[in-house]
C-alpha cells in the first residue's frame, strides 16, 4: 500500500466507511477518541460513528457518497461531496417512500498520525428531511 | 424546487452566507487567467466575512465578488446581484444583533473553505412573532472558487434544520 496521506485518508473515510459500510475500515481510519461536530452537535469516539453508519445503511439502500471537491492544507482536508440513496426504511415515523435523495454537503477533517483526530460536517439536513415527507414550519 | 417554496426559506441564515455580486458592470471576467493562488483564495475568502459579513455590508461585495458569481446553497442554485445584497439586509433584518465568527479556513489554489459560526437574536421577521428574542447559533461551510482576483463560484453548506430547531419551527 502506498503511504498514507490527509488526502487519501479522506478519501478512504467516504469510500471505505460510508460507501461500503466498513465497520473495520473506521478501527483504520479514525480514532478512537476522535471528535465530531455535526450540524450543530458534538459527538465523540468511534461507536458514535458506528451508530450513524449502521443507521444510515438502515434508511438508505445503495447510499452513494461522491467526492465533488477536495482541498488539502497541510493536516486538514475538506471535501465536498454529494449523496444519494434510495429511501428504503423509516425515518422520524415517515414510512420509505423508494424516492431517490439527494444531499450536499461539505466534511472538514483534521488528520493526525494517518487517523481522523476530528471532523466537522454541514450536510442540507433540513433538504434531506424535506425529501423524506417531512415538514418544517416557517416555510 | 425554488419555486416551490414560500419566501421564508430563501431567508434562513444559510443563505445569508450566499451569493455575492457586485454592481459593476464590467471587468472581472474578460480573457483566461492563471488560476489563483492559495494565498489569494484565502485572503478573499476571509475578507467576504470581515468585509460584508462582520459588518452586515452588502457594498463590500462589490470589491470581492465577480458579476457573474454562482451560488450553490444547500442543493439550489442561485445567480445574480441582487440577489446576495438583499440578503444581507435581509439577514440584518431577521436577526439583531448578530455576529459571524470565522472559525476555519482551508485553501488550495483557486480554491478556498471557511468554516463559520453565526450567533444572532431573531427579530420576529420572516417566521412569525413566536420567533422573536430567540437566540441561535448555526454553523457552516462555505467553499469559494476565485478567478481574476474575484469569488466567481461558491457552495454553502449551514445548518438550518438546526436554525429552525433553535426558533422552535422543527425538531431536529
Amino acid at each position: 500500500m502506498t503511504q498514507a496521506t490527509p488526502e487519501s485518508v479522506a478519501r478512504r473515510y467516504f469510500d471505505e466507511i460510508w460507501n461500503r459500510g466498513d465497520h473495520r475500515a473506521i478501527e483504520n481510519l479514525v480514532a478512537p477518541n476522535v471528535i465530531g461536530h455535526v450540524n450543530g452537535t458534538t459527538l465523540h469516539g468511534r461507536e458514535t460513528l458506528k451508530e450513524r453508519l449502521a443507521a444510515l445503511h438502515a434508511l438508505y439502500a445503495t447510499p452513494r457518497f461522491a467526492i465533488e471537491e477536495i482541498l488539502t492544507d497541510r493536516t486538514r482536508v475538506l471535501v465536498r461531496w454529494s449523496f444519494r440513496g434510495t429511501h428504503a426504511g423509516p425515518y422520524r415515523g415517515l414510512a420509505p417512500s423508494g424516492r431517490t435523495i439527494a444531499v450536499t454537503g461539505m466534511n472538514l477533517f483534521r488528520i493526525d498520525d494517518n487517523q481522523i483526530a476530528e471532523l466537522w460536517v454541514n450536510a442540507d439536513d433540513l433538504g434531506e428531511l424535506e425529501q423524506l415527507g417531512g415538514t418544517v414550519k416557517g416555510q | 424546487m425554488t419555486m416551490l417554496r414560500t419566501p421564508a426559506i430563501v431567508l434562513t441564515a444559510s443563505v445569508a452566507v450566499l451569493i455575492a455580486l457586485p454592481g459593476r458592470p464590467l471587468g472581472a471576467t474578460q480573457g483566461k487567467a492563471p488560476p489563483a493562488s492559495t494565498e489569494i483564495s484565502r485572503q478573499l475568502a476571509l475578507r467576504y466575512y470581515n468585509e460584508m459579513w462582520a459588518r452586515l455590508d452588502p457594498n463590500a461585495a462589490d470589491a470581492l465578488v465577480a458579476t457573474d458569481v454562482v451560488g450553490h446553497v444547500d442543493g439550489r442554485t442561485l445567480t445574480g446581484v441582487a440577489t446576495l445584497k438583499a440578503r444581507v439586509k435581509q439577514i440584518a433584518r431577521m436577526y439583531a444583533p448578530t455576529r459571524f465568527t470565522v472559525d476555519a479556513v482551508v485553501a488550495e489554489g483557486d480554491h478556498a473553505v471557511v468554516r463559520w459560526t453565526q450567533h444572532g437574536t431573531h427579530t420576529g421577521v420572516a417566521f412569525g412573532a413566536g420567533t422573536k428574542g430567540k437566540a441561535i447559533t448555526v454553523t457552516g461551510m462555505n467553499m469559494f472558487r476565485i478567478a481574476n482576483g474575484r469569488i466567481a463560484e461558491l457552495w454553502v453548506n449551514a445548518d438550518d434544520l438546526g436554525e429552525r430547531a433553535q426558533l422552535g419551527l422543527a425538531q431536529r
